[in-house]
């Protein structure tokens, strides 16, 4: 049973900086059991009474992977090795993103009820959102792997790095979540602004071509370059490609990538706990 | 050591006409030539409060609407924090701000519940050795697999308030929640809580309700407009509140016997086994006729013999209303079980749910009590009369035109009524055989559950009751069934599966008193609970619950079940 002191108010006075760190750390790990409750919601509401389950959210890059086949290969080819698993071995690590922030982004907004009645760390709330995602990530990435193998990829060495890949994504997306949850309660037009910057993204992140399809030199600019070091998203679904499908190593901007991420997590992270005891006042 | 310590706690709030919730409003903001663009108004909820409440005792919180109880519970429960002054509060807090916040209508109860025990910050382990106990306590059993978007309200509210005591917090933050569910339930709600309060737990209580801290509560906190007015133990600032808010049955309650908690336990040698209302037969009963004998029916035990025993009866009505009291002239008890009747005749009052609480002195000291421990239920009599009592009140005026009548006709025997007189009540022997009839179903349920006796109730359109378990009966097309519906009505429920053969999706409605209560769509088998909407009859009345199936099973030609079967229904309620 936990039982801790609370000193509402007078809260932060008085304490060391190591225990301020720590505190919300605790605290979020006292209530992992409700972060793991949230997900389990999350996931059976999502696949309670449908037939198919958790193939739908397999379906739909399924069926993306289909359009984007029909018109990369058929109506304008590419000079792309075995194009559907290319596009597939993309378009599942952009659904984890996609998927985590637009419901992330609501997480706050959407739980005014509880925000106003309950007191629980807020953090729980984009990070189950993440989180059930990340599990839809995990078990898509189970079904495409056989498949894969079945189509001709070249597992290797370098595959046995994917948890690697897969934990700098996480670290990137939470960072998002709660940066994007905190600026939500605010202002409403962020989960509007999201979608439109969404798409955007989308068609920047080589995922139905190959970034090096582009031109590497453009006034100057190395433009691979930039957009790997400026799109870790580029970086990391390239990365998932090379290891899952090609055998090559990812190091190149993947350390890149991972700074960029805790960046965007301790930030976030911060932001979030700055504003987040006057979000029952703003939901 | 206390419990729960303000001190100074203010809280301002912007009202929030001028502030921006977009981008676009930020940055015309921004554009705003003048340096302070319009400041937000300010409201001050509260305004140096400070309290302290030591561990153990309960404390009722009362003002009016929008005088900053729910801010400062609020405060306390962690989900805001104060603008100046601190708080401290030691030991694990529960705030039952809202029962059954964060529930998913898509769930079921049982996974509510887990979910809603971790959202207090309680594991899996810890809910799962509570789950009995809370199912049972929420009178679930049947419905704990159904998803609660099917329950009714009162269902969702009694779940809710089981986890909220289960959880076992040191701190109790509570909201006028008591407001809801059935007589019965709050009045379980009650003792479950001086149960709590009995173990030691501190107790904060928010309500606008005085009869509720003033049986409840050892102190009490009286806010006005975000200022403390008065604090100090209940009793003497329920007087004050009370003498400001010039209730008028608030008077009732200042002076109503104080119950206290810690003879809910027998501690003596003699002790209460059972309280019980029975009617004139001395048979046990709960539901009584306006003007129906009631008695009240106390056993108790006495360890040795015992000199100058006396036994109390006390009478509440469901709101906490002190309503009437007394205790029979002390006697020597030998040892042994022993039983007394008191008959309290009938009632003068209107109809209500009432609590019948016992105890027993002992040498003039209370020994032991039974709070709550029956409860007795009057019907709404058919009169024109309203208010807490029935009373054998006559309308008479005089007839003018009858009497000038008579005056110039000298006496004719047809209009020379003289005064007419008028009784609200009627006689149930002056009644027409139409009237008589419909008294009968004065005493239809709220409920009625099959296998249960519930033929009397029962209209057209049913089969013999088959034991699935548990007993449902098949409807055919239509069926019926009459139930009391009163002045708390709210909602028709109906628990019914459809039959486990026939494909197609079975469509149908619920229609009370003639008039469309909702449809319904049963795809799968399985007895599911349904709520509708339902408005209160103002006086209560006996309604027809109907229900019809649009596309009942037809038998096949040559199958065995020649019958036409609708569906396989449970239960029917009103609440």
């Amino acid at each position: 049973m936990i039982t801790y002191a609370q000193e509402h108010g007078a809260r932060s006075r008085g304490a060391t900086p190591m225990a301020r760190l720590l505190r919300p750390l605790l605290e979020l790990w006292a209530y992992r059991d409700l972060l793991i409750n949230l997900v389990q919601r999350d996931l059976a509401v999502r696949y309670r009474r449908s037939a198919l389950g958790f193939f739908w959210s397999f379906l739909n890059p399924l069926l993306m992977m289909l359009v984007f086949s029909i018109v990369f290969i058929v109506v304008k080819p590419l000079t792309v090795r075995n194009y559907p698993l290319f596009v597939l071995a993309g378009l599942l690590p952009w659904n984890f993103l996609t998927g985590s922030l637009t419901s992330a982004v609501r997480s706050v907004t959407g739980n005014a009820n509880l925000i106003d009645k309950v007191y629980f760390p807020r953090e729980v709330l984009p990070l189950s959102a993440v989180l059930s995602n990340l599990i839809n990530f995990l078990l898509s990435l189970a079904v495409f792997l056989p498949i894969a193998l079945l189509l001709g990829a070249n597992f290797s060495g370098w595959t046995l790095a994917l948890p690697l890949i897969i934990l700098t994504q996480l670290i990137l997306v939470t960072g998002l979540a709660l940066l994007l949850a905190t600026v939500n309660v605010f202002y409403r037009d962020a989960e509007l602004v999201l979608e439109v910057a969404l798409t955007a993204w989308f068609f920047l992140t080589p995922i139905f071509y190959e970034l090096e399809l582009l031109p590497n030199q453009l006034l100057g600019v190395d433009v691979w370059r930039l957009v790997y070091t400026l799109n870790p998203m580029a970086t990391l679904v390239t990365d998932y490609r090379y290891i899952l499908l090609y055998e090559y190593p990812v190091i190149r901007h993947t350390l890149v990538s991972l700074a960029m991420g805790l960046v965007l997590l301790v930030v976030g992270w911060v932001i979030f706990r700055r504003y987040s005891p006057a979000f029952s006042e703003e939901v | 050591m206390s419990a729960v310590r303000f001190e100074h706690v203010s809280k301002r709030f912007y009202l929030h006409h001028e502030r921006a919730r977009t981008f676009q409003e930020a940055a015309l903001g921004m554009l705003r030539l003048r340096q302070h663009p319009a400041r937000s108004e300010e409201f001050w909820a509260l305004r140096d409060v400070s309290f302290s409440l030591e561990r153990g005792r309960t404390l009722g919180v009362i003002g009016r609407n929008g005088s900053g109880k729910s801010t400062l519970l609020k405060l306390l429960a962690g989900t805001m924090r104060p603008t100046a002054g601190s708080i401290q509060a030691s030991g694990r807090i529960f705030g039952l701000l809202e029962l059954a916040a964060g529930f998913h209508p898509d769930l079921s109860g049982r996974e509510n519940v887990f979910l809603n025990g971790s959202f207090l910050g309680l594991s899996r382990a810890e809910m799962a050795a509570r789950l009995d106990g809370i199912v049972a306590f929420a009178e679930l059993e049947q419905f704990i697999d159904t998803p609660v978007k099917h329950y009714s309200s009162g269902m969702y509210m009694r779940l809710g308030f089981s986890i909220a005591i289960s959880i076992d917090p040191d701190i109790l933050v509570i909201d006028e929640v008591l407001a809801v569910g059935d007589a019965s339930f709050r009045q379980k709600c009650f003792v479950a809580l001086a149960d709590l309060k009995a173990h030691g737990k501190t107790i904060l209580f928010v309500t606008h309700d005085a009869s509720a801290v003033r049986r409840f509560c050892d102190e009490a906190l009286w806010l006005d407009h975000g200022i403390v007015r008065a604090a100090g133990t209940a009793e003497a600032v329920l007087k004050e509140y009370l003498a400001e808010t010039t209730s008028t049955h608030g008077e009732a309650l200042v002076f109503s016997a104080r119950q206290d908690d810690p003879l809910m336990e027998a501690r003596g040698f003699v002790s209460l086994t059972d309280v019980v209302t029975v009617d004139e037969r001395g048979r046990p009963e709960r539901h009584f006729e306006p003007g129906q004998v009631v008695g009240v029916r106390l056993r108790y035990r006495a360890a040795q013999r015992a000199s100058e025993v006396a036994l109390a009866v006390g009478l509440h009505r469901a709101d906490g209303l002190y309503v009437w009291g007394s205790h029979s002239p002390p006697a020597d008890v030998q040892a042994g079980e022993h039983e007394v009747v008191c008959t309290l005749g009938a009632l003068p009052l209107a109809a209500a749910e009432y609590s019948v609480s016992g105890a027993v002195l002992a040498g003039g000291e209370p020994v032991h009590r039974l709070r709550g421990a029956a409860l007795l239920a009057i019907r709404p009599p058919r009169r024109n009369e309203a208010g807490l009592l029935v009373l054998d009140a006559v309308w008479s005026r005089e007839n003018p035109k009858a009497a000038s009548d008579s005056d110039v006709l000298g006496g004719d025997a047809g209009h020379s009524l003289g005064p007419v007189v008028f009784r609200p009540g009627t006689p149930e022997d002056q009644m027409s055989a139409e009237e008589a009839f419909r008294m009968r179903w004065l005493r239809a349920p709220s409920r009625v559950t099959m296998g249960q006796g519930e033929d009397e109730f029962l209209g057209h359109g049913w089969y013999a009751p088959e034991d699935w378990p548990p007993v449902v009966r098949w409807t055919g097309q239509h069926a019926t069934v009459h139930l009391a519906q009163d002045e708390w009505t709210s909602s028709v429920g109906v628990s019914m599966g459809r039959p486990q053969h026939g494909a197609q999706i079975l469509t149908g409605r619920v229609l009370v008193g003639g008039s469309l209560a909702g449809t319904f769509e049963l795809a799968s088998p399985g007895i599911e609970p349904f709520t509708f909407p339902v408005e209160p009859a103002e006086n209560g009345r006996e309604v027809e619950v109907r229900i019809e199936i649009d596309n009942p099973l037809r038998p096949e030609p040559g199958d065995g079940d020649q019958r036409v079967l609708g569906v396989a229904v449970r239960d029917v309620w009103l609440e």
